[in-house]
């Protein structure tokens, strides 16, 4: 059938209709005896008389209609399909929202959360330990906002990012360690570098903002804040820069949690040699070169401080 | 009491026998139920007598319990009433002319015929007034009558007329669907009829 045949159909009807309800009129005379009957029936079948509701009844019958027009309108399978994606919507505004949180704010642990998921996510070791070393990324970020937002007010929450970047560091190793497939580790491993070498210029600006901001006493060890009666300008950095105020506060530097985050890294470094002796992609002037980098790391650790620079 | 919807006069009847909203549905509902009656029945005595029945009834299940979840109080009515033309027919051992729905050929009393410039289905129905055109409703088998009255002329929604005659709401369609397309044949044919009395 043709659309303008169904019109045209339809349009028929419409005139059935018409001669339907003149054809087939119900006379007043009819529905009243009808009414008549109705009425003494149900008079006499427990019928009761209209009166005021309660406001208990009213509340039940707003309710009950209200459920029953609810259940004419939700199918179930509309209503578990707008609770999933209630929750689907749920969870991707709370990922969205806790994307910038730090160290310390109340949408941290949902970041957290949805970092891990994101790695249990990953089953192959290799493409896993890319994860985890990616994300561990993400604390060092937290670590210098929250330097650069603290402002020499001391806080535990760089140390908190900062530890935390530790673990995932080594947890990233522990994992690359863990694959299998030759190829696999090498593309992970050139990565694994690639990340080692940007850390650590993250982690060195880092210090350099909490130098700038904080105080480097010559002994490392020392946690104590200095006397703001003493004469700063042989504060590292020289005495070309403008002293500080005797009152703004200096902030105790978290060493310990840069070294950690800095003796992770070379575990890391260490590992990737290692594997790479392993599967004996490295030769000779491999092995040496990283031989003589770790003999450079030796000299360098042995050589005088310079100026500026915190021993480890 | 006459703002009130279907669903609440029929919760008042279900919950408190609420007379004054019983009758209020009757005032609403008779003359439609009476109308579809009439023309589901031969004999109009009948079908006014068929009419108390269905309200009758219709008080007997408002106050059990399980009235209390009657999706569609007006689909409920007509439930009711096609019950009752059933028992109806069934009484007088007369069943109403059906069509076999899994059988091939279910049009086989009317074949198909082909539009012609001629003779087009347009200019057909521009010829039709009101008897006639019920007249061909009425030729039509069931259950398309049946649907084809609830959903044209009584003017119910398809998930009324899923909950009146019991089948999944693509049933409904299919069957209206295939009672316009018998409906269109059934035109056809009397046209063709009148053309070869004409002659």
């Amino acid at each position: 059938m043709t659309r303008k045949e169904e019109k045209n159909l339809i349009e028929l009807l419409k005139i059935a209709k018409s001669g339907y309800d003149k054809k087939y009129a119900v006379s007043s005379d009819i529905t009243e005896k009808s009414r008549t009957k109705i009425m003494a029936y149900i008079a006499a079948h427990g019928s009761q008389p209209t009166r005021p509701l309660t406001l208990a009844e009213r509340t039940r019958l707003a309710f009950a209609v209200k459920i029953r027009v609810l259940q004419g309108v939700l199918q179930p399978q509309f209503v578990y399909a707008a609770l999933i994606f209630a929750i689907f919507a749920a969870t991707a505004s709370a990922a969205v929202i806790s994307r910038n949180a730090l160290p310390g704010d109340t949408l941290y642990g949902a970041k957290l959360a949805a970092e891990g998921a994101k790695v249990r996510f990953t089953s192959n070791p290799a493409s896993r330990a890319k994860v985890q070393m990616e994300l561990a990324g993400n604390r060092l970020k937290e670590a210098r906002a929250i330097t650069e937002a603290a402002q020499g007010q001391p806080n535990g929450r760089v140390e908190e990012a900062l530890s935390r970047f530790a673990r995932d560091v080594e947890e990233a190793t522990a994992t690359l360690k863990q694959a299998g497939d030759p190829a696999q580790v090498q593309a992970a491993s050139t990565e694994f570098s690639e990340k080692v070498a940007q850390y650590r210029q993250e982690l060195e600006q880092t210090r350099q903002i909490l130098e700038q901001t904080g105080v480097s006493t010559e002994d490392p060890d020392s946690a104590e804040l200095p006397d703001t009666d003493e004469d700063v300008s042989q504060e590292p950095g020289g005495g070309d820069s403008a002293p500080p105020s005797p009152s703004r506060p200096f902030r105790v530097v978290e060493l310990a949690s840069l070294e950690n985050a800095e003796k992770a890294l070379n575990q890391a470094e260490e590992a990737l040699g290692a594997g790479r002796q392993e599967s004996g992609q490295g030769d000779q002037t491999g092995v040496d070169s990283t031989a003589a980098d770790s003999t450079d790391l030796e000299m360098q650790v042995d050589e005088p401080l310079q100026d500026g620079e915190v021993g480890i | 009491m006459k703002n009130l919807s279907d669903s609440e006069l029929a919760f008042r009847v279900a919950a408190y026998q609420d007379n004054d909203a019983f009758l209020q549905l009757h005032t609403r509902y008779f003359t439609k139920v009476q109308k579809f009656l009439y023309f589901r029945i031969p004999a109009k005595e009948d079908a006014e007598d068929l009419a108390n029945q269905v309200f009758l009834k219709m008080w007997e299940f408002f106050i059990r319990s399980t009235a209390h979840n009657a999706h569609h109080p007006r689909a409920l009515i007509y439930k009711i009433a096609r019950n009752e033309i059933a028992n109806f027919y069934r009484a007088q051992e007369k069943i109403p002319d059906t069509v076999a729905l899994d059988q091939p050929g279910e049009y086989g009393d009317y074949p198909d015929i082909p539009d012609t410039e001629e003779n087009p289905l347009e200019k057909l129905l521009k010829e039709y007034n009101e008897e006639e055109a019920i007249e061909c409703v009425q030729k039509l088998k069931e259950p398309y009558r049946e649907v084809i009255a609830l959903r044209f002329f009584e003017e119910l929604d398809i998930n009324e007329i899923v909950e009146v005659i019991g089948k999944s709401e693509g049933n409904v369609r299919v069957l209206i669907h295939r009672g316009k397309q018998m409906l269109k044949k059934i035109i056809q044919q009397a046209q063709t009829q009148d053309f070869e009395a004409k002659i």
